[in-house]
């Protein structure tokens, strides 16, 4: 047994050169200090993600689009596929998971400031990672065609209208009309399971490409580190299969549900609400005044919020400019401020 | 309040402003005054007609005398023998109807006559429900007006005015329970409890004007124009020719003419069998009526099992559409099964209690089902979290081994 | 049998279960359910072949029992099978043209609309399209 991989190692070898790589990922070294926890967050992302791929493509196998099959066909494999129930609530309950811990990961790269030069780019695309996720969350919601997210999607689109020039030609292209109909069905389906996995895969590669090669961000001068293979890997491993009984565990106990199917004529239920990864950006657009100034409210807070998410992606440019003894404390007091704002928009959108 | 009458009648359309029976009667006292009122909203004033187009007179006369002038057609009030003339003058002629409502019948008058409220008035008894008695003088509304007398839903406290009055009734030698019975059965309950304007009041079963008991010949033909399987099933069975030799009515022996309750399987055996008061306790008809009773039981204790089965699935959170639907399927064959106890055939009641039976049987078995599942679920979650803690543990030990070597 | 054996065991055999545990909800799920497809809004009921001139047929749309008709004249109507008065379910009465509830002699026109009888409420229509030599049913939309 031994003899044949050794052989089949060899074969590898002679074409691609595997000992090279080997010896590279041998070297690398994961630093040990009092925040090393967080060097994880980012592997659980990734581990959910591939749980979410998995479970969608499972979906897939059952699941049809359009509004004449798409409720009918998840209500199909909740309650006749065996297992169905399973792979439906991990992948709903994978997806939001995957969102809480993207935040985690990156509010741990923030407040550690491990996004300094040379691992800029290695931030903004993490933001970008996180906007495909929140992209995955928001096209996936649709999706099932019931009667909540069809109003949500209603309602978050409707946002997409408000952009000064383009919005009505940016919403026509995302409904695929004027209103939310099997045609936004169709899209966001190609979408989520098309477009965003690719780009997502994709720009996953280089994020990971661009943490091989320049190693894991050391900013605390650790004295010690240990091997990424295999210490670090395996205690990932063992990370993973606590996330991944974890959301079995939701699938069970807290089943995700379907409710009534999406009805265009009918009046929308109360407490319609976006998930909770889009409820602060909600909440925000909901209070503001229907005219400020001379612009509509909903403009201004489009405007805030666009600001608001530039600032966060252009972190690592703008924090190098400012006086060095100060640069610490006023990315700490960005990413507070910034924690509280959202925390306290969302708890207020929950509760309204 | 004259005044306002007055008023009313007067605006509603403007030429007839020179009524002097308005513009005497309002003035008159409160009681002249309040029919005078309520004549504004009476379906014959609607139409455009006046007091004196019952009445007759000449309204265009502010004399009294001339304006109620018997020459002149005065009528008065009339007596309860004429009040059918009185109405018939223009509701039995179907040339002036048509005028105003093309499709009313005009037999109303014909059909009175051969009524028991008909038949005594001819016979010289004047305490009798006359054309006013049911759709009251001056406030005259169509049956299909809420407000009407006559309206479905109106019309048993309407019967009740004088079929409820106990003097009134005894006077006549008939009972005043029957209003409060129909209003305590199945028929009364669904009509004014439930709102069912399809259920039957009084004049569904003893018609409106020509109103009399169906009679032991009609009472199986009433009930059947809605109960037709049960009606079909009973004539062809072997208690149909007996029955009407005896006189029996054909439905009201077993279920009352009036206090119609729904009927429970307890009627055919055991304690308050109905069958018990002809047959005797050991004979063949009691054996069938016990075995009509097994089927229709086990039929409706497998469907309460499948039912309570179903409630604590869905209390878990199982979806139990499907087993619904079997359960729907099964209720609708219990209802044929009670129907068919009208053959007096347990091989025919068996047949569609079966069908019932086998329904609910796979209702109860995918609640059941359900329930494995639910549990089934907690198990393999167990199960995994046993085998991801093992693993997990295992691969700790690994690491630390590791470590140490290090 | 040494501490590094062992653990390197444990871990084989933790490992074999685990993809055991992972490996059969799979399986299960892609094995083909009962009833294999989801019963979507559409439902073919038959061929207009099937259907001779005052055919009738009782069918399921998704959770609804459903009547398809052809009537004398080689219409097509499909209703809710379910008398709106207690539930029973409806026929159609070939010799009146219309449908027929037999628990308390409902009637309905074509159309779905209670005629006479106890029946509270017209029956639900549902859609026929006749594609080719399909017969099919729609849910109505408005």
């Amino acid at each position: 047994m031994n003899g044949l991989l050794c052989s089949a190692f060899g074969w590898l070898d002679e074409r691609f050169d595997v000992k090279g790589l080997v010896e590279f990922a041998s070297h690398k070294r994961v630093p040990i200090h009092r925040g090393s926890v967080f060097y994880y967050a980012g592997g659980v992302c990734a581990f959910l993600f591939l749980l979410q791929v998995a479970s969608g493509i499972l979906l897939l196998m059952y699941y049809r689009v359009g509004t004449d099959a798409s409720y009918e066909s998840v209500r199909y494999i909740i309650t006749k596929v065996p297992f169905g129930w399973l792979m439906r609530s991990v992948h709903s309950w994978g997806a939001n998971l995957m969102v809480l811990f993207v935040f985690i990961h990156m509010l741990s790269v923030l407040f550690m400031k491990a996004y300094r030069k040379p691992r800029e780019l290695t931030w903004v695309t993490g933001c970008a990672l996180m906007g495909l996720a929140m992209a995955f969350g928001f096209s996936g919601y649709l999706l099932p065609w019931n009667e909540l997210a069809y109003f949500a999607t209603k309602v978050g689109t409707d946002i997409i209208g408000q952009v000064p020039l383009v919005g009505h030609f940016l919403l026509k292209i995302v409904r695929g009309g004027e209103e939310v109909t099997g045609a936004t069905l169709s899209r966001f389906f190609g979408l989520h399971v098309a477009i965003l996995p690719a780009l997502l895969t994709s720009l996953m590669g280089v994020h990971l490409l661009f943490v091989q090669v320049q190693g894991m961000a050391d900013t605390d001068k650790a004295k010690k580190t240990m091997p990424f293979f295999p210490n670090f890997i395996l205690r990932d491993a063992i990370l993973w299969l606590l996330v991944l009984n974890a959301v079995c565990a939701l699938a069970v106990f807290l089943p995700w549900e379907l409710g009534k199917k999406a009805d265009a004529l009918a009046s929308a239920p109360a407490g319609i609400k976006p998930e909770w990864y889009f409820l602060a950006q909600y909440q925000f657009l909901k209070i503001l005044p229907g005219k400020i100034g001379p612009v509509s409210g909903e403009l201004v807070g489009i405007g805030v919020v666009s600001l608001a998410g530039l600032l966060f992606v252009a972190v690592p440019f703008w924090d190098r400019v400012l006086p060095e003894e100060r640069r610490d404390r006023a990315v700490n007091l960005f990413g507070w401020v910034s924690l509280a704002v959202l925390a306290a928009m969302t708890v207020w959108g929950h509760l309204s | 309040m004259k005044l306002l009458a007055a008023l009313l009648l007067a605006a509603a359309p403007a030429a007839r402003a020179a009524d002097s029976c308005v513009s005497c009667h309002a003035a008159l006292d409160e009681r002249n005054a309040a029919v005078i009122g309520s004549f504004a909203r009476d379906i014959h004033r609607e139409k455009g007609l006046s007091c004196a187009a019952c009445h007759g007179g000449d309204p265009t006369k502010e004399d009294m005398a001339e304006a109620m002038d018997p020459a002149k057609g005065f009528a008065g009030k009339p007596e309860p023998a004429q009040m059918s003339q009185f109405c018939g003058k223009c509701h039995s002629d179907p040339k002036y109807m048509r005028r105003y409502n093309p499709s009313l019948p005009t037999d109303q008058a014909a059909k009175y006559a051969t009524s028991n409220h008909g038949l005594r008035l001819k016979a010289g008894d004047t305490d009798v429900a006359t054309c006013a008695s049911c759709h009251p003088a001056h406030s005259i509304r169509p049956p299909k007006d809420p407000t009407s007398s006559v309206y479905v839903k109106n019309v048993p406290d309407t019967c009740a005015r004088c079929h409820a009055d106990s003097k009134k009734m005894a006077a006549h030698k008939l009972p005043a329970t029957v209003v409060a019975e129909y209003k305590d059965s199945v028929h009364g309950k669904a009509l004014l409890g439930r709102g069912d304007t399809a259920a039957p009041a009084c004049n569904t079963c003893h018609g409106n004007h020509g109103a009399a008991p169906p009679g032991v010949a009609g009472i199986g033909q009433v009930c059947g124009m809605c109960h037709v399987n049960n009606m079909e099933f009973f004539k062809n069975s072997p208690m149909s020719k007996p029955w009407a030799k005896a006189g029996f009515h054909a439905c009201a022996t077993c279920h009352t003419a009036h206090a119609v309750q729904k009927p429970t399987s307890a009627l055919l055996a055991g304690d308050a069998a109905l069958c018990a008061r002809c047959h005797a306790s050991s004979s063949k008809p009691r054996a069938v009526a016990a075995a009509l009773k097994a089927e229709l039981d086990t039929g409706e204790s497998s469907y309460r099992a499948a039912e309570a089965a179903i409630a604590q699935a869905e209390e878990k959170g199982m979806d139990m559409a499907d087993a619904r639907d079997a359960l729907d399927g099964a209720r609708t064959s219990m209802y044929q099964a009670r129907t068919a106890v009208h053959t007096f055939s347990p091989e025919a009641v068996a047949k569609v209690a079966g069908e019932g039976k086998a329904a609910s049987g796979k209702a109860l078995q995918a609640a059941q089902d359900a329930v494995k599942d639910f549990r089934d679920r907690r198990v393999g979650l167990g199960l995994s979290t046993f085998v991801i803690a093992f693993l997990a543990g295992a691969l700790y030990l690994k690491v630390r081994d590791l470590e140490s070597g290090e | 049998m040494n501490r590094k054996t062992f653990l390197n065991l444990a871990v084989g055999a933790g490992g074999a279960g685990f993809l055991a545990s992972m490996v059969y909800p799979v399986l299960r799920f892609l094995l083909p359910a009962e009833q294999t497809e989801a019963q979507p809004d559409v439902l073919k009921v038959g061929t207009v072949k099937d259907f001779g001139d005052g055919a009738s047929k009782i069918l399921k749309f998704g959770r609804h029992p459903i009547i398809v008709i052809r009537d004398a004249k080689g219409g097509f109507h499909a209703l809710s099978a379910t008398c709106t008065h207690l539930d029973c379910i409806v026929q159609y009465k070939k010799d009146e043209d219309l449908v027929w509830c037999a628990c308390h002699n409902g009637k309905y026109d074509l159309s779905g609309k209670n005629v006479s009888g106890p029946p509270p409420r017209p029956l639900d229509k549902y859609t026929v399209k006749v594609q080719g030599e399909d017969l099919l049913v729609l849910r109505e939309t408005a």
